[in-house]
């Protein structure tokens, strides 16, 4: 009898979700969907940067939109960098596995040719763009130069840069292109914090950085006010800084390389790998547009960022970056060219 | 405050989850909170969280957090020996300690702070990084090429990844887990807790090999009086880390090792280093706490993050609308102050707490090892995966584990390995920004020219020692 109720309760454990198993499940809407679930957003940087700080942000207000539902960062998930963004485009399509990054570094690299890039611009799907800048060119407090035509004049001008391809690294070059200055980018530094720092010191005599971040270096004392904007327009930031084609007369080729960094600007931006359902990426995008919209998440970014750093929505975005596909192969290929001349090492 | 510190010590104690873990997770509640509790709470929770990892470390010879890992080379040891007590209350005694005189030695510093920071450049740091390296000579006991080779593979390992400057590939065999180099954590943990344990496990018995019981409080206030019979030593070790953590992107790592190989270097018996000696857990466990004080003060006199962990500290400052840098220590003297003053405090309490609860730690190395070794390999693996989030983290850690395993049993150096690997990728940064900012011209840098000294003084002081030992006992015969 005993054998008989123990075998009884064994099979009917066994039995219900042998039977729910076997049941049709109903599709769960996207809102259903993420309600139920924990997303990933993975962010290529280790955390306290700002890209993490923006991703960050983003994530602690999901549940804001998405009741019932949680999002976690995982930073240098998958080697971290540009590692990183492979294991993103690699991973599972089911939408929950979310990317956080610098949006030069998916853009920029794969249209710049990077080594270790595994994923093309067209197989990513944004949701959105957390802030938005703009370059800016500032020399260091210890340089004898205070404007672009005295540093046409100046002998060894050494600037700062990351890794190649990245727009930190090419907009030194790109400027000392344009003017045919007699300078060198030396590639390698961490992050802008320490190139930043090494312009304070007299060890480079400048370099490029997003205008939200050269304000803060400004009150540090660490830079001088920039002397050029790395876009068509002005910056909110500095309004008296002029725009680029303001100060140098640009060829219609130069024209073109400048638009590279309008089409790749600096930022945070929130993408998914291709290959996650329309519905989903709908759903993502329409949470991304009403969490930017929170005035706490407002406030919370300008207190970081300064204001005049505004977040772009997932579909201007993809419209964006679309215009980077007109751009002929062969003007990426020049403007890397060009601006290799100066990269130290390859001088 | 104090949550903060409670909060440090159990992130410092978990291996695999470190400070810039633990600050992440609190990131989300410094976006809300005011400011006079998400800072305390931050500072609070860095300062302690590697006197937390020293429990770990010298208990079960897992890194609590990598700063950790030079502790591991003596504390465990003495945990063998049947010291655990006797480790722990040197370990966090000293840490404690180290972290409160980093404090007074960076108000001592506030008017100089900027001037010295903005002075070193790239070329300088590129050579204060090399006499890191040559401290590997130092760290070989026995035999010197064995311990130069291990040295050697370290620097290998420490070019594996993207090169910085070209972005290329190096040693990545076409990996994407390897873009970035071979992370930090599953190498310590492969490299000395797998090799350990298995001894552990093949041996049988407890970690304790010593058949008597000491007794646990006796044996703590023991380690805490070594740390005051020793008090040069202290004192060194905390200046070293304190130096080292006023530098941006030099890293607690390379204080703890450089702490641990400069005591070697000047103990009256350096031969003891690595078979359980207390001079070998109060170095780098001085330096580790100090490094913080330095760190700290760059980061608010600077704008600049002292260390990895500060990038967060310096996020929060910034959301809550303070700006670092030179103005920080004028107009905001006091928030300046008080964090530095939570250091202080912070490691008060916390290194009170942990010598209270010492006692019932140390009894850990006398459980069996058919209990503590499926344990300890557990939290290991467990605590490497939760590093990232990947499998091959894991599989990581198992083969370092095997070259763990070889090194040890053939006699190679494992703490010179790991302080190649630690500083040759900096040093390989720093060299090629230096030649590239200073060109030739940096062999005129004051710095550079001390370094060389100091190096070319570390190479031949073994070798004059032996020559004048030699002529002496020549002398003497002849006599």
């Amino acid at each position: 009898m005993r054998a008989f109720i123990a075998g009884f309760i064994v099979v009917m454990l066994c039995a219900v979700p042998i039977a729910s198993s076997g049941a049709p499940k109903e599709a769960l809407t996207p809102v259903e969907f993420y309600s139920a679930k924990q997303v990933e957003m993975i962010v290529p940087y280790s955390a306290g940067g700002p890209v993490d700080f923006g991703a960050r942000l983003f994530a602690t207000h999901w549940p804001a939109y998405v009741k019932g539902g949680s999002m976690v960062v995982a930073n240098t998930k998958g080697g971290g960098g540009t590692a990183s963004l492979n294991f993103i485009m690699k991973g599972p399509t089911d939408g929950l596995t979310v990317g956080g990054t610098s949006h030069p570094g998916a853009v920029g690299y794969p249209l710049y040719k990077a080594a270790g890039v595994r994923w093309k611009i067209k197989d990513i799907q944004w949701i959105g763009m957390v802030y938005r800048d703009v370059l800016v060119f500032s020399l260091s407090p210890k340089s004898p130069y205070n404007s672009l035509e005295e540093l046409k004049k100046a002998k060894g001008l050494k600037f700062g840069g990351l890794s190649p391809g990245g727009n930190i690294s090419l907009g030194p070059g790109f400027i000392s292109a344009l003017m045919g200055l007699d300078a060198t980018v030396i590639l390698g530094y961490k992050g802008t914090t320490e190139i930043a720092l090494a312009v304070a010191k007299g060890e480079l005599d400048g370099y490029v950085e997003d205008a939200a971040g050269v304000i803060k270096r400004i009150q540090q004392g660490m830079v001088k006010p920039p002397l050029v904007v790395l876009s068509k327009k002005r910056s909110p930031h500095f309004p008296n800084t002029p725009a680029l084609p303001e100060a140098i007369k640009l060829t219609p080729e130069q024209q073109t390389w400048l638009s590279f960094f309008q089409y790749v600007p600096q930022g945070t931006s929130i993408f998914v790998r291709d290959g996650v359902p329309a519905d989903k990426v709908k759903f993502l995008q329409d949470a991304f547009d009403h969490i930017v919209a929170i005035p706490v998440f407002q406030k919370q970014m300008e207190a970081y960022y300064g204001s005049g750093s505004e977040p772009i929505s997932g579909k201007e975005l993809a419209a964006e970056v679309a215009q980077l596909a007109s751009i002929p192969e062969s003007a990426v290929d020049n403007f890397t060219a060009t601006t290799d001349k100066y990269m130290f090492g390859k001088k | 405050m104090s949550l903060g510190v409670i909060t440090g010590l159990i992130v410092g104690i978990l291996p695999g989850i470190g400070p810039i873990q633990g600050l992440a997770l609190f990131l989300p509640f410094a976006f809300v909170l005011p400011a006079n509790y998400a800072l305390p709470f931050m500072i609070a929770l860095e300062a302690v969280s590697t006197t937390g990892g020293a429990i770990t470390t010298v208990l079960l010879n897992v890194p609590g957090d990598s700063v950790n890992a030079a502790t591991l080379m003596d504390g465990f040891p003495m945990t063998q020996k049947g010291e655990a007590g006797r480790a722990l209350g040197a370990a966090l005694t000293s840490s404690g300690a180290g972290g409160i005189i980093s404090v007074f030695m960076a108000l001592a510093l506030v008017p100089v702070i900027v001037t010295i920071v903005l002075a070193i450049q790239s070329a300088d740091l590129a050579f204060i990084l090399l006499v890191g390296i040559t401290f590997i000579a130092v760290l070989s006991k026995g035999s010197m090429l064995k311990g130069l080779i291990s040295g050697a593979l370290g620097l290998l390992f420490s070019v594996v990844g993207l090169q910085s400057m070209t972005g290329l590939p190096r040693l990545t065999f076409g990996s994407d887990y390897l873009f970035n180099g071979i992370p930090l954590l599953p190498l310590a943990v492969g490299l000395f807790a797998i090799p350990e344990m298995i001894s552990l496990a093949a041996g049988g018995g407890t970690i304790a090999r010593t058949g008597e019981v000491i007794k646990g409080v006796e044996n703590v206030v023991e380690g805490v009086k070594d740390v005051f019979r020793h008090w040069a030593l202290w004192l060194q070790s905390s200046v070293i880390g304190f130096i080292i953590g006023i530098l941006p992107a030099i890293g607690g790592g390379a204080a703890t090792f450089t702490a641990y190989a400069q005591a070697k270097a000047t103990s009256k018996n350096p031969e003891k280093f690595g078979t359980g000696c207390v001079e070998g857990v109060i170095a780098p466990q001085s330096a580790c706490n100090a490094e913080i004080g330095g760190a700290l003060l760059t980061t608010l006199a600077v704008g600049v993050p002292g260390n990895a962990s500060q990038a967060i500290t310096l996020g929060a400052l910034i959301m809550l609308g303070l700006v670092p840098g030179p103005t920080m220590l004028s107009e905001h003297l006091d928030l300046s102050l008080t964090l530095l003053l939570i250091i202080v405090v912070g490691n008060l309490i916390g290194a009170a707490l942990c010598l209270f609860a010492a006692p019932y730690f140390a009894r850990v190395a006398f459980v069996p090892g058919r209990i503590l070794f499926p344990l300890v390999m557990a939290v290991a693996f467990l605590s490497v995966f939760a590093y990232q989030g990947m499998l091959e983290d894991v599989l990581a850690t198992l083969a370092f584990g095997v070259i763990g395993l070889v090194t040890k049993n053939l006699g190679y150096n494992r703490p010179a390995l790991f302080l190649g690997y630690i500083l040759g990728g900096l040093f390989e940064q720093y060299l090629i920004l230096g030649i590239g900012t200073s060109g030739p011209r940096l062999f005129l840098r004051p710095i550079v020219l001390t370094c060389i000294l100091i190096i070319v003084a570390v190479l031949t002081s073994g070798p004059l020692k032996r020559m004048f030992q030699r002529r002496s006992r020549k002398g003497s015969d002849q006599a």
